[in-house]
């Protein structure tokens, strides 16, 4: 059934396979370097193709709804700090802040409690006056929104350049990647995976770690396992490069509070301003059921309304480019992350809301975990086992 | 000028040299030099430096044109102000 696309087969022997080549497994891949002889890395279309090349790079902690996922994420940051000072890392890591738009009152009161819960673990977060949001983000119309919360310790960061710098600096530590190459099931002998089936060869190994967020639900299933790992396709505009008019990444309420997974569709405004001057505007949320990364104009005058009602200033930029990326998501806003029940050597590392903002904290804490300096049990409530009962 | 410095991509500035790097980097299809190198991204979406770089890969990989397919096509077509895109108030 797989025959037509094998372009040379493999049969291959490794310490470690990691399924994904986004930012999770590619920070994978390089921590757990250090450990491993032999890794590879399996992608079934390029480096960074799903929504690690589709996303605002926002490095986001305000919206953290759990002290472990807070914490990872304030550890990523640092390390991206360290690694952006290496050679062959142009991560374009930018610290100057996130700002989060509510638009209802019901909203405002929601992030009064959280800004509370995550000064206590010490986020220096508050809601703007409008003096203070008028100084700190200009081309806002401040009037036309209910609130504004501001997180100085957020930021954003290339995402692409991130995962070719990860990508390269894994290559030159001896990781080798398999890219066009589709995992089409595994080979099990009691509790152990022995070998993932690809359309190019059979690849064995110790160890597997799978990192294949929004791919992750369907995977499974080829080993009986039903995980709830759903999907959204997010859709966002480039404008032309202009000079600074957006300061840190710019999101909406809905994303704080995560209500919108889950539904229909979410149409809200969320700008990031690159390092080259181009603007991000999204977002559009759509449910998926299939893998279609096809921009749908549908929503695209309702966000551009939007975006004209809340940043005026901004209305005569022009867009120059769309795209499109599905992003997963779990009903609980909570990672896949540890091992499988029932399974001793696959490690499950899929559905971090926000990847970029984690993915170099859980790679490093796998490979803890890995040398048991710390434990899968420290990070339950992340457990895949809360969905195989 | 030698050759190398010659800008195959002139809305983001990209030079020959660049992306020669790239292909020899295995950056080897119009969409991951476009992500290694920024050529393509810039206003005009690739109209002149697409079929200049497609010359570059097929030169250095020995391969045929027909190889290299240009990334996927997305909207809009030309830059289009936001304002215009705008839908009306509902």
């Amino acid at each position: 059934m797989f025959r037509e696309k094998k372009v040379e087969l493999v049969q291959k022997k490794y310490d470690l396979i990691i399924i994904g080549a986004g930012i999770i497994g590619l920070t994978m891949a390089y921590f757990l370097s250090d450990e491993f002889e032999k890794i590879a890395v399996i992608e079934q279309n390029q480096i960074a193709s799903g929504a690690s090349g589709g996303n605002l790079g926002q490095l986001a902690l305000l919206d953290r709804n759990s002290k472990k996922l807070l914490d990872l994420s304030l550890r990523a940051i640092e390390i991206y700090k360290e690694i952006s000072q290496k050679p062959g890392f142009n991560l374009e890591l930018n610290l100057e802040g996130g700002m989060v738009l509510l638009d209802r009152k019901d909203l405002v009161e929601k992030a009064k409690t959280l800004i509370t819960k995550q000064n206590r673990h010490g986020l220096q977060a508050r809601l703007l006056s409008e003096k203070e949001a008028e100084r700190i983000q200009p081309s806002l119309n401040f009037k036309m929104v209910e609130g504004v919360t501001w997180c100085p310790e957020e930021g954003t960061i290339n995402p692409l350049n991130t995962c070719l710098g990860f990508f390269s600096a894994a290559k030159e530590k001896g990781v080798e990647f398999y890219q066009d190459t589709k995992v089409l099931g595994f080979k099990k002998e009691g509790s152990l995976i022995k070998r993932v089936i690809t359309d190019r060869g059979d690849f064995q190994a110790e160890i597997f770690i799978v990192a294949t967020a929004a791919w992750t639900g369907e995977l499974m299933k080829e080993i009986n396992y039903d995980l709830p790992v759903y999907f959204n396709k997010g859709t966002a505009l480039v404008t032309q490069q202009v000079n600074r008019v957006i300061r840190g990444a710019v999101t909406f309420g809905e994303f704080l509070t995560g209500e919108f997974t889950g539904q229909d569709v979410n149409v809200e405004p969320g700008l990031v301003q690159t390092c080259n001057g181009n603007l991000l505007l999204a977002q559009i949320t759509t449910r998926e059921e299939d893998y279609n990364f096809s921009v749908d104009f549908t929503y695209v005058p309702l966000l551009m309304e939007k975006i004209c009602r809340y940043f005026t200033g901004l209305k005569d930029l022009n867009i120059i480019r769309s795209w499109a990326a599905i992003t997963p998501y779990t009903e609980d806003g909570l990672p896949v992350f540890g091992m499988l029940p029932g399974l001793r050597n696959l490690v499950m590392a899929v559905a971090f809301k926000g990847a970029f903002s984690i993915a170099p904290a859980v790679a490093e804490l796998t490979l803890k975990i890995i040398r048991g300096q710390s434990s899968f049990f420290n990070y339950r409530e992340f457990s895949p086992a809360r969905y195989c009962k | 000028m030698s050759e190398e410095d010659k800008i195959i991509c002139r809305c983001e500035e990209v030079t020959e040299k660049e992306i020669r790097e790239a292909i020899r980097e295995g950056h080897v299809t119009l969409k991951s030099i476009k992500k290694r190198t920024r050529a393509g991204m810039g206003l005009c979406q690739g109209r002149t430096c697409s079929s200049l770089i497609r010359k570059i890969l097929v030169e250095m990989t020995g391969k045929s044109p027909d190889e290299f397919q240009p990334d996927r096509k997305r909207f809009p077509v030309k830059p289009v102000k936001i304002r215009d895109l705008a839908g009306s108030k509902d």
